[in-house]
């Protein structure tokens, strides 16, 4: 038998008032929580996962929490990785809400929803929640329609995620549970690094005096034993064209910015440049100095053609290898000495791992400011009761120091050192 | 029966090798173009733990910001098992100098070996952290890395720890319902070669030796006597050995 016609289970206005009647419903009894979208960063393709993820914005909301004795879940457990606190939750959000709220905001999905993986803050207990699933058809069709997402949630895992909603409480919370090194900086003319900007310490820059050394063999300029290479030339370097080898005698070596220089009407570059010697004698060099506006340039020999092909020497900045990170906490030990916590530090510019280390200038990139680091109050140095990284059950510096009484360091251990710094 | 008192602290100093072993691993997360966004040390603790502890070193008494916090590693003794490969000559000991009297000698008379099992757990919650850190690992372990460890206090003897790596596991609960929680642990299953050292002694070093002829007959009548002595203050690496010789009564 079919259903009767004459009765309607989806009119709109009646679908509408139900709709209002649960957003108002949860207006009153809800909590004012935000809604905090996953950015993915770097998804790995292979392995099927996002390690990097971020969260950048937070979007306020009203939520009904369904638990109404307490959350969810085992609770507070003690396991062999310490206390791990397992609270489950279920938040009910109204659909229209969460679209006109947040959805609209979504360029990504054509018919956006809150996704797994996303984080809902609960200002009222300070706790991050994540949605580890949706249900979007409970209660089932009601009124033909569905005017609910219910939200299965459980207390965040922080895997160190970088949190920049720009929401003071969100940030704070999560800043405080971040690992961070805490180190003393002594800062110039009383400038203090500010809170949140980012701290970078160069390592290395490549602007140290670089040589070349220039030979001649079948009518051609040799660099570095390679003919006719092409060569970046670090700004702010100055560089040694060293024509001392007998093989150069006869053939100055010259800058132009026109290929094979004045045999093809093009003119010498002189700027920056300085010649000493005779080329083919002890002493001989070409030195140019690189700036900013060095153009590019090409390499001849006034006195043959073609010695120096088209090979161009091209000036850039080359990645400096520095150590950055986020200064979280800060408090003024005095007028010159501030003592910092450090969080998300990564270095670039090298495959390997760099640190910050001890007598280092750090640059504020907000500020400009600039300071020295003073002490680093590592987990392997740190004797003075700081804790690090803000984890309080890490032993890292424990066994160390333990260790020292009777451990032989004069066989190299690759796991730990112990004269390292943090 | 057995005697004094002594105590080496040989399991704890174990658990303390250990720890020192894996303290300065790091994770790091990357970008797409390959700089780093951020480094980790990860932390490590010996798994066992009091519980009152545990609850004064992590905050208490409101609501958890955080479940926990990832990763992290923790390591636990798995068991000591008799190491029926070794033992010790009985007639072997260790003898050292006596620091303050050049009369006598320390010396340890008993040692046993054991095998301790030391399991290592990782808990990440992505494969790619628990991979950097076992693959900071494995290499080292062929399957052996021996640690250099002065295993008795006050002395100097040392004592080679082979920390032997058996087997990695990887326990991954990815299946289920969506409610239900990933958990994501390495488990790194080693054995560490120690040695448990029994009391340690001062046992007097034979400074004088006499040796007396006599007659067979008369035994009371000494042919010769000949006395070997070292002075008093003489050590093993600079002595006198002053020998008198009597015979018949004269010089």
């Amino acid at each position: 038998m079919p259903r009767n016609v004459y009765f309607s289970q989806a009119v709109k206005s009646e679908q509408h008032l139900y709709e209002d009647l649960i957003i108002e419903s949860l207006g009153i009894y809800g909590q004012d929580v935000y809604y905090i979208p996953r950015t993915l960063i770097n998804r790995d393709n292979v392995l099927n996962e996002d390690p990097a993820s971020s969260f950048d914005d937070a979007y306020l909301l009203e939520m009904y929490i369904e638990n109404t004795e307490g959350f969810e879940g085992s609770g507070d457990l003690y396991s062999k990785f310490g206390l791990e606190i397992r609270d489950d939750a279920t938040f009910i959000v109204s659909r229209r809400r969460w679209e006109s709220r947040v959805g609209i905001f979504d360029d990504n999905t054509i018919d956006p929803r809150p996704q797994e993986g996303d984080l809902i803050f609960l200002p009222m207990t300070n706790s991050f929640f994540e949605i580890s699933f949706v249900e979007d058809d409970s209660p089932f069709y009601q009124l033909s329609n569905l005017p609910v997402y219910k939200m299965q949630c459980t207390l965040f895992e922080y895997n160190d995620e970088d949190f920049e909603t720009g929401i003071e409480s969100i940030d704070e919370a999560t800043a405080k549970v971040a690992y961070q090194i805490p180190m003393d900086i002594t800062i110039t003319g009383g400038n203090h690094f500010q809170i949140g900007e980012q701290i970078e310490q160069i390592i290395s820059s490549d602007t140290s005096a670089v040589n070349v050394a220039v030979t001649v063999s079948s009518g051609a300029f040799y660099l570095n034993t390679t003919q006719y290479p092409a060569l970046t030339l670090p700004i702010g370097a100055t560089v040694t064209f060293d024509q001392s080898n007998a093989s150069n005698s006869g053939h100055p070596f010259k800058f132009s910015t026109t290929a094979n220089g004045t045999h093809a009407s093009g003119s010498e570059y002189t700027t920056g440049v300085t010649v000493t010697g005779t080329p083919g004698q002890a002493g001989a060099k070409t030195v140019i100095v690189v700036s900013a506006s060095t153009p590019v340039l090409y390499y001849y020999c006034p006195n043959h053609s073609g010695m120096g092909s088209t090979s161009k020497l091209t000036s850039s900045y080359l990645s400096p290898v520095k150590v950055f990170g986020e200064v979280q906490q800060r408090t003024k030990s005095s007028d010159i000495l501030s003592k910092i916590w450090v969080s998300n530090i990564g270095s670039s510019g090298t495959t390997l791992v760099k640190d910050f280390s001890v007598g280092g200038t750090i640059t504020g990139t907000t500020s400009t400011y600039t300071g020295t680091i003073a002490v680093i109050y590592s987990d392997l140095t740190d004797t003075t009761g700081q804790s690090w990284s803000t984890d309080e059950t890490a032993q890292n510096i424990d066994f160390e120091l333990d260790a020292d009484g009777f451990i032989d360091f004069s066989e190299s251990n690759p796991f730990g050192d112990p004269s390292e710094t943090y | 029966m057995f005697g004094d008192h002594f105590y080496h602290a040989t399991m704890r100093k174990s658990v303390a090798v250990f720890g020192t072993l894996f303290n300065n691993l790091k994770v790091v997360r990357k970008k797409s173009d390959g700089s780093s966004i951020n480094q980790v040390r990860v932390p490590l603790a010996y798994g066992p733990k009091q519980k009152f502890l545990a609850r004064l070193d992590q905050e208490t008494g409101r609501d958890a910001t955080m479940s926990i916090k990832l990763p992290r590693m923790a390591f636990e003794i798995t068991g000591i098992t008799l190491d029926t490969t070794q033992k010790l000559n009985k007639r072997n000991q260790v003898a050292e100098t006596h620091a303050s009297d050049v009369g006598k000698k320390k010396t340890i008379k008993h040692y046993t070996s054991y095998d301790i099992g030391m399991s290592l757990y990782i808990l990440v919650k992505n494969q790619d952290d628990g991979l950097q850190i076992v693959e900071q690992i494995l290499p080292y372990f062929q399957p052996e890395y021996s640690v250099t460890i002065t295993p008795v206090s006050g002395f100097n003897y040392k004592q080679d720890v082979s920390v032997i790596l058996g087997g990695v596991q990887i326990e991954d609960q990815y299946e289920g319902d969506f409610t239900e929680r990933r958990v994501l642990i390495y488990q790194l299953d080693f054995t560490m070669k120690m040695k448990f050292f029994g009391p340690t002694t001062d046992q007097a070093i034979i400074r004088e030796v006499n040796l007396d002829f006599h007659d067979k007959v008369n035994t009371t009548a000494i042919f010769e006597e000949m006395d070997f002595t070292v002075g008093a203050s003489d050590t093993a690496d600079s002595f006198t050995v002053t020998e008198t010789i009597t015979q018949d009564g004269t010089e």
